[in-house]
């Protein structure tokens, strides 16, 4: 049976207006802020901002709730890169039951786990509406009246970006940005010229993380890095007008083969690659997000929960 | 039917040279890098039979706008005078092989770690082989797969200290989330060890999640050409087989491409 996410979130908040506990929340509430105030206040900002909802993108913009009934009075909210299992365990041992994340839930771009539709192109015949991980995730958010609410494309349309003005200040490298036309990203770094080997330890240590993969000559001087998505499109003009890029969640069968060619061919560019998570390159806009929120919705707390690096790596042995 | 992927097998079959070409020797490279090409070529072989798209056009979403972005491009354009100068005949199969034969690369690694692959049952078009393999942890598999690999960036998932004692080999990109899904519904299965999976979009959190709702699994990412590389040398034993008299090599091993900083 395919469910839509309407009749999913409406399923979930009858279900929810039926369990005794959060029933009676619910009655002893009726005055507290629900969760699509929140989303509300943060709408009307936007708005007044000039930056409308939906806005008129290319593509079916993942935003908008993702479980829960938005009706639910909120206890306090977290912001979070992406609401893992792990994170909406910790939101309820914060006794915040609004999760407001950047990225997917249930591992598919729209959340639409009965269909998969977005991933017709490549997906096998199949649906995650009856697998294991996903029902006791669903499961878990039940028994605890959590509400997950997605903000990811409206959120890039901050001016300025918050995802990048996060990555940035953890960088240090404010001072150096210089325009980049034309570019996904529309700036680059001007750095004093460093080896790429410090730049890649530069960007480990001021990230804090240990599985931070780079291609090139570790002795190339770096005087400009570039930034970047995921794809190798989306990396290729700075690809052509940096030393360096600094991309993340790569996927290894299109920038790297192409970085490999492309210093083996000995041309001025490309010439380096720093590729890191894509959790490390933008969790920090959502440990900036509170602040950001807090003078919108001042009666509830709010608190960055993160999503965390998701792997280790082996270290060479001294 | 086809395989679990690529159903339509984009961008493969003979992407550089035509169909009457003659053959003086083939080179099997899983990605016809240039460093490929020039050993095709000092090797005096003008045909390479490989996984990867020469162009870097992997297929699916990853290629969306790509071919006429690279338009243009001074890598391809100089990758491509390179390929037309030496009049190389590239043959890229990569679905298509998955589709013969689903376990041959998964096994082929699995086989390189020492581990004895299952028969898969027949029609069983999923590339996943499961293997039992001596009970170990999974910081001492990674280490033992490292030094097997000759790969120094692996990437992990899960509790170091995990016992393990059974594993889905998954060769080369292991997604979406339902290929993931499909090793774990083997509820001995206890680690999954791939060359590379998206992190967010599908897979690396779907076993986080699995981890947190409290299975006992754990993700090994070996690199996406250390897990390859295996399925290669195989292919390339059997090609000799099939094509007595030609001259058939494998690509030595490409150094690892990337270092951790």
């Amino acid at each position: 049976m395919t469910i839509s996410r309407r009749t999913f979130g409406q399923g979930v908040g009858a279900a929810m207006l039926l369990n005794g506990k959060l029933a009676r929340a619910y009655a002893t509430a009726q005055e507290r802020l629900t969760a699509e105030q929140v989303v509300q206040r943060i709408l009307n900002k936007m708005a007044s901002d000039g930056i409308t909802w939906p806005s008129a993108f290319t593509w079916k913009p993942a935003d908008g709730f993702k479980y829960g009934d938005p009706a639910t009075p909120v206890t306090g909210i977290v912001f979070t890169f992406q609401a893992t299992f792990e994170v909406l365990k910790k939101a309820v041992q914060a006794k915040k039951n609004f999760v407001i994340t950047h990225e997917r839930m249930f591992w598919e771009q729209l959340d639409d786990v009965g269909t998969l539709k977005h991933d017709t192109p490549f997906e096998p015949v199949g649906s995650l509406e009856t697998e294991g991980v996903f029902l006791a995730k669903r499961q878990y958010c039940e028994d605890n009246g959590l509400v997950v609410w997605r903000f990811h494309d409206h959120q890039h349309m901050l001016r300025p970006d918050p995802i990048m003005t996060g990555l940035v200040a953890k960088l240090g490298w404010q001072k150096y940005a210089v325009l980049a036309p034309g570019q996904m990203i529309g700036n680059a770094y001007a750095i004093p010229e460093t080896p790429l080997k410090d730049v890649a330890r530069h960007v480990a240590r001021s990230l804090d993380s240990r599985n931070v993969r780079v291609i090139g000559d570790p002795n190339l001087p770096v005087k400009r890095v570039g930034l970047g998505a995921h794809k190798l499109i989306e990396i290729l003009k700075p690809l052509q007008t940096c030393d360096v890029v600094l991309m993340s969640e790569p996927q290894d069968c299109d920038a790297f083969p192409y970085l490999r060619d492309g210093i083996s061919l000995g041309l001025p560019h490309p010439k380096g690659l720093i590729a890191i998570t894509h959790e490390r390159f933008e969790e920090w806009a959502e440990q900036d997000a509170p602040a950001w929120l807090k003078p919108l919705v001042p009666e509830v707390p709010i608190e960055f929960i993160a999503a965390g690096d998701p792997y280790w790596v082996l270290r060479a042995k001294a | 039917m086809l395989g679990e992927r690529h159903k339509d097998a984009m961008y493969e079959g003979i992407i550089t040279g035509t169909d009457d070409d003659t053959v003086s020797g083939i080179l099997v490279a899983n990605e016809p890098s240039v460093e490929a090409i020039r050993v095709a070529v000092a090797t005096g072989k003008n045909c390479i039979l490989c996984r990867e798209h020469p162009f870097y056009l992997f297929g699916e979403y990853l290629a969306v706008g790509l071919a006429d972005a690279l338009a243009g491009d001074p890598v391809v354009k100089a990758k491509r005078q390179l390929i037309e100068e030496h009049h190389l005949l590239i043959i890229r199969l990569a679905a298509l092989w998955d589709t013969a034969r689903p376990k041959w690369f998964s096994s082929a690694l699995a086989r390189e770690l020492g581990w004895q692959p299952e028969a898969g049952d027949p029609g069983d078009q999923w590339t996943t082989a499961y293997c039992n393999i001596p009970r170990t942890t999974l910081l001492e598999l990674a280490n033992f797969a490292s030094a097997r690999l000759q790969s120094k960036t692996l990437r992990m998932v899960g509790d170091p200290n995990q016992s393990i004692a059974r594993v889905a080999v998954i060769h080369g990109f292991a997604y979406p989330t339902l290929v993931l899904n499909h090793a774990l519904q083997d509820l001995a299965v206890d680690c999954i060890v791939t060359g590379n999976t998206p992190e967010v979009d599908h897979c690396t959190t779907y076993v986080r999640d699995a981890i947190t709702a409290g299975r006992r699994i754990s993700l090994v990412q070996v690199g996406y050409e250390q897990s390859d590389y295996p399925g290669a040398v195989e292919l390339t034993k059997w090609l000799k087989n099939v094509l007595p008299g030609m001259p058939i090599e494998v690509q030595p091993p490409p150094k690892e491409l990337c270092w951790l900083a």
